[in-house]
C-alpha cells in the first residue's frame, strides 16, 4: 500500500517541469494563502446570503459548523501527528519541489483536512457552494502532491478526516447550542446577522 | 510587521469588501451596497475579489516557510480576521452614507440584516438599539432563551 502510494506520488511529481504554465498555476494553488483565504472569504459571504431570514440563519449556522469542523479536524490531525510521524516525500525521494519544505509529519495533511472539513460543512447547508468548495479543496490536495510536499495517501486520509469530522459536527450541531443561537441573536440586535 | 503580513491584510481587506458587495447583492440587502444598482455592486465586488487575488500573488513569492518570512497559521488567521472586520466596518460606514436616503419605514426592529433590504445600516442599528433599550426587561429574557 505504502509502495503504491509512493509510485503514484513519483509518477505525479514527475510531471513537474513539463509545463511552466501549469507549474505556475500549481505554485499559486499550493500556497498557504489562496485556498484557505478563498474558503474563509466564502464563509464571510455565506453569512449574508439568503432570500429571507430563515435561509440566512441556515447559512449562518453552517458557518459555525464549518469553523467548528475545521478546529476539530485540525485537532484530530494534531493527535495523529503526535502518534505517528511520516517523513515528507522530499526526505526519502529525489523530488521536484514547487513549495517550501515543511518539517511536520506528512500524514495526514493538516491544510487538506481543514479545507475538506470547511467544504463538507458548507455542503451540508448549500449544495452548490459546498460542491465548489469541495472541488477547491480537492485541487488544493492535488497541488500539495504535485508540488512534492505530500503523498496521495496523506491527502486522501486528510480528506476522510475532514469530511467525517464535518459530518459528525453537522449531525451533532445541537451540542454546540446555545452558543450559535445566542451569538446570532445578539448579532441580530446589532443588525449583523 | 512583516511585508507579507501587510500584503495579506490589504489583500483580504480588498477581497472582503468585494465579497460583501457580491453577497449583499445576492441576498438583496441593498442597504449594504456601496454601489448601485445591485448588478453593478456585484460586478465591482467581483472585480475587487479577482483584482485582490491577482495583486497578492503576482507581487511576490508567497510560498515562504514561517522562518523565511511567511506567516504561521495563527498569525494568518489573526491577520485575516482583522482585515475582514476592517472591510466589514468600512462597508457599514460607506453604505450608510451612500444609502442615506433609504428610510425603511416599515421595518420591524430586531429583524437583523433583513432590515437592510429597506434601510441603511446606521438607521437599522439606531432603530434596533432604541427598541431593545426600551424593551430589554420584557424582551431580553424570552428572546435569548429561544
Amino acid at each position: 500500500m505504502a509502495h503504491a502510494d509512493e509510485v503514484v506520488f513519483l509518477w505525479l511529481n514527475g510531471w513537474v517541469g513539463r509545463s511552466a504554465l501549469f507549474d505556475g498555476i500549481i505554485t499559486w494553488v499550493v500556497s498557504d494563502y489562496l485556498v484557505p483565504a478563498s474558503l474563509a472569504l466564502t464563509l464571510l459571504g455565506l453569512w449574508f446570503v439568503g432570500d429571507d431570514r430563515a435561509a440566512r440563519l441556515k447559512h449562518q449556522v453552517g458557518v459555525f459548523v464549518a469553523l467548528s469542523a475545521m478546529g476539530f479536524a485540525s485537532w484530530v490531525v494534531y493527535i495523529s501527528n503526535a502518534l505517528y510521524f511520516r517523513p515528507r516525500p522530499f526526505i526519502d525521494h529525489d523530488v521536484s519541489i514547487l513549495f517550501y519544505q515543511p518539517t511536520d509529519s506528512s500524514f495526514p495533511s493538516n491544510p487538506a483536512a481543514a479545507s475538506f472539513a470547511i467544504a463538507a460543512a458548507v455542503w451540508g447547508v448549500n449544495r452548490r457552494v459546498g460542491t465548489a468548495l469541495l472541488l477547491g479543496a480537492g485541487a488544493y490536495g492535488f497541488a500539495r502532491v504535485y508540488a512534492g510536499v505530500h503523498y496521495p495517501a496523506d491527502v486522501l486520509g486528510a480528506a476522510l478526516i475532514g469530511i467525517v469530522v464535518a459530518y459528525l459536527v453537522f449531525k451533532l450541531r445541537d451540542l454546540l447550542e446555545p452558543l450559535p443561537t445566542m451569538v446570532i441573536k445578539a448579532a441580530r440586535i446589532l443588525c449583523l446577522a | 510587521m512583516s511585508t507579507i503580513a501587510v500584503d495579506y491584510f490589504l489583500f483580504v481587506f480588498a477581497a472582503s469588501l468585494g465579497v460583501i458587495q457580491i453577497a449583499g447583492s445576492a441576498g438583496r440587502l441593498t442597504g449594504l451596497l456601496m454601489f448601485k444598482p445591485p448588478l453593478v455592486a456585484k460586478a465591482i465586488g467581483l472585480g475587487l475579489v479577482v483584482g485582490a487575488f491577482i495583486w497578492f500573488f503576482a507581487t511576490g513569492d508567497r510560498n515562504l516557510n514561517d522562518y523565511e518570512g511567511g506567516l504561521d497559521g495563527n498569525i494568518q488567521a489573526l491577520v485575516f480576521f482583522l482585515a475582514a472586520v476592517s472591510g466589514f466596518v468600512i462597508t457599514l460606514v460607506a453604505s450608510t452614507i451612500v444609502n442615506a436616503g433609504m428610510k425603511g419605514g416599515d421595518t420591524t426592529p430586531g429583524e437583523g440584516l433583513e432590515a437592510l433590504k429597506q434601510t441603511n445600516y446606521g438607521r437599522a442599528l439606531a432603530r434596533s438599539i432604541r427598541y431593545w433599550w426600551k424593551a430589554w426587561r420584557t424582551q431580553t429574557r424570552s428572546y435569548f432563551s429561544g
